[in-house]
């Protein structure tokens, strides 16, 4: 298992980029349909990452998240698992070559650290770590391309109403459907954050003896989440559509990097227990 | 006999004169009787539309053939065309054509009404039978040529024209048009022509609104559609997604307040795109600041279309390389129509067959097995072919049952080029 760990680590920067390329080299053709071989190597790619995930977890008894360089190759499984799911509802592929060149970019990264301890720190071998961690990871992935979506709709928006037409009118699918799936992709983010809040507060009970409503950064956080479910209610329940729609999620997204860097920095946060914010 | 085109187009003729030459389908069809009964027509085709009008002709004189089309042509419309025509023959003849079906020679460079028009042409010389072999080759060959055109590269990729641009800012606003609600404000020409488009893009709810009732019932007919009141106006726009007005007035239909209003009643900041085709503007400009409504005028849509068919000129060069590769094809069956080209082509066919045969046989065989198996071979091969060869030479190319007799000749045999013209089915 150790050896098949070994060789999915080499490869896997390279399936990545190749899966890149051929998104980037479809995206700048102008003639006749998508072609079918950048999805199937994004398919084998993730299929790839997803055993590399499980391998890891039986080798070492947790999943790679004990170094800021193991995390990165776990943000970049989530960035291809979450731009899947889009593709899969949408088949559009504007932001392909943008986020798979970030999967890339994470991935080679994480390859070039150090190799990883067998026992890093003991909370990452319990469950409900994990599960907290990963649908965390998953959850800012799917608002981080939620909120790449609502800004490229911005963009089509602002050059549709000024009557411009040039890369953008060319190459980005319709307003609509880049409305919808900058809530699809925050409404990816929001799922997995609730799981991730979830697993969280029962992790914190056992871990830290002061309120959950006393950290500054699970507040703000809760916030954002708020912030989100207002946006995705307004949709999904009160008909709202188009520009307003999108901002909402953007300043949803605003929050949470507020919540993710800003407030911890400043007010201090006990979220860090695990060694990890 | 050979090809020649006589004609006149938008490069060479006004509009006033090319809309006195055209001929409409019933014209046409008699057009076409009339002409191959006079001496010098053996085949003949007419494409007709309103930019150019061609009558393709298979004749052994083209200069009367020429000469005798265009009195009848001006005789008929009482019009003197003078200075305004253009022949092509042979190659050129066909090229033309190919170049015709593909968008190439259009108006609106690459626009796709041709390619229908072309096949119109070829209907019409079939139903006056006036449609032989050579002209019934060539037709199916301009038809690949555009098809091929229009698949292999971007020439008809894009909006060529208002209406159509109308229609592609609507797709690219709202998606898949099928569940969108459209509204057309003029029910003319080219609220008709709209009307169309956005049926053809998918658009199935269509609301229609004229000050001429019965001209909107019409259209709501046609496209499966509605008729609203000119006086309803406001609460057919708050219903709508798309709205498109082409109404011929001095006043405009559509003020600010009027739309203000409507989007009060549709709320929640839905997009709504107003497409202004009338000359003069028949929406108030300051319409486009309100938030989420997209307004574009006549003048918004030409930067479009001026992007578009710089594109499609940039695609130029692979339509030509596609007219001629097909021309070639059609060019090098037309050659072989000639009965000495057919009397070789068989020789060779017959004499390969022979050679095939005799390769299969001749293991095994003594050297005087094998003197006798090729002299009796030969002799078959010379008695058999000797009648068929004889009846070739008959054959007179110059005339439309020569032409026939080779063509079938040819088919008989397997003696075409696999993937010539004949292969072809429309």
């Amino acid at each position: 298992m150790a050896n098949f760990l070994i060789a999915l680590d080499s490869w896997l920067p390279l399936a990545l980029a190749a899966t890149t390329i051929a998104y980037g080299i479809d995206f700048r053709r102008t003639d006749g349909p998508p072609r079918a071989l950048p999805t199937w190597l994004l398919r084998i790619t993730f299929a790839a990452m997803l055993a590399r995930f499980f391998a890891f977890v039986a080798v070492y008894g947790r999943p790679a998240l004990a170094s800021p360089t193991e995390a990165l190759g776990t943000i970049a499984l989530a960035i291809v698992v979450v731009y899947g799911i889009l593709e899969a509802l949408h088949r559009d592929r504007s932001v392909a070559f943008p986020l798979l060149s970030l999967a890339t970019i994470a991935k080679t990264a994480a390859m070039l650290g150090p190799p990883p301890a067998p026992v890093a720190n003991e909370l990452l071998t319990q469950t409900w770590f994990g599960f907290h961690a990963m649908s965390a990871i998953l959850g800012y992935t799917g608002f981080s391309v939620g909120a790449v979506y609502a800004v490229l709709f911005l963009v089509l928006y602002s050059r549709l109403k000024r009557h411009q037409f040039g890369v953008f009118w060319d190459r980005l699918p319709p307003l609509d459907e880049l409305a919808t799936m900058a809530i699809r992709g925050a409404g990816l983010g929001f799922v997995f954050l609730t799981l991730a809040m979830v697993a969280g507060a029962f992790g914190w009970s056992r871990l830290l003896d002061h309120p959950v409503w006393q950290d500054p950064k699970v507040v703000s956080t809760f916030l954002a989440w708020l912030a989100y479910a207002i946006g995705l209610g307004l949709y999904h329940f009160g008909g709202w559509r188009g520009a307003r729609c999108v901002w909402i999620t953007l300043v949803a997204f605003g929050l949470m990097i507020l919540s993710s860097w800003v407030v911890p920095a400043l007010l201090g946060s006990s979220h860090g227990v695990s060694g990890l914010s | 006999m050979q090809l020649s085109v006589f004609g006149l187009s938008h490069r060479t003729a006004p509009l006033e004169l090319r809309e006195r030459v055209a001929f409409l389908e019933g014209d046409a069809q008699s057009a076409l009787g009339e002409l191959v009964e006079r001496e010098p027509f053996t085949e003949a085709a007419l494409l007709s539309t309103c930019n150019r009008t061609e009558l393709y002709v298979a004749t052994a004189t083209p200069d009367d053939a020429e000469r005798l089309w265009w009195e009848f042509a001006c005789d008929r419309r009482q019009v003197d065309v003078a200075g305004h025509t253009y022949r092509y023959e042979h190659r050129d003849c066909v090229q033309h054509l190919c170049r015709v079906a593909a968008g190439a020679d259009s108006m609106v460079l690459g626009e796709t009404g041709i390619l229908g028009q072309v096949r119109h042409a070829q209907e019409w010389a079939a139903r006056a039978e006036t449609l032989g072999p050579l002209l019934g080759k060539l037709f199916p060959a301009a038809l690949r040529s555009g098809k091929r055109a229009r698949t292999e590269t971007a020439i008809g990729q894009g909006a060529g024209s208002h209406a159509r641009a109308g229609v592609a800012l609507a797709a690219k606003i709202f998606g898949k048009l099928g569940h969108r609600r459209g509204l057309i404000i003029g029910a003319g020409e080219t609220g008709a022509h709209t009307a169309s488009h956005l049926s053809e893009a998918g658009m199935t709810s269509l609301r229609f609104a004229n000050r001429t009732r019965n001209r909107a019932e019409e259209l709501a007919t046609r496209y499966g559609g509605e008729v609203v009141d000119f006086e309803a106006l406001e609460e057919a726009i708050a219903a709508a997604d798309v709205v498109v007005t082409a109404v011929a007035s001095p006043e405009r239909v559509l003020t600010a307040r009027t739309i203000r209003a409507a989007l009060e009643r549709r709320g929640r900041e839905r997009p709504l795109l107003i497409v202004d085709l009338g000359v003069p503007r028949n929406v108030e400009p300051e319409v486009g600041s309100f938030r989420s409504l997209f307004l574009y005028s006549v003048d918004d849509l030409e930067s479009l279309i001026a992007l578009n068919l710089e594109r499609r000129r940039k695609e130029l060069p692979k339509v030509e390389a596609i007219v001629d590769e097909e021309a070639s094809r059609y060019v090098e069956w037309f050659t072989s129509l000639g009965a000495t080209p057919t009397v070789v082509a068989l020789r060779d066919h017959a004499e390969r067959l022979r050679q095939e045969s005799l390769t299969k046989y001749r293991k095994g065989a003594s050297p005087e097995e094998l003197e006798r198996m090729e002299q009796f071979s030969r002799a078959l091969l010379n008695r058999m072919l000797h009648d068929p060869l004889r009846s070739i030479r008959s054959c007179d190319p110059q005339t439309r049952e020569g032409i026939d007799h080779l063509d079938w000749t040819r088919r008989l045999f397997g003696l075409g080029a696999p993937d010539g013209p004949e292969d072809e089915t429309e």
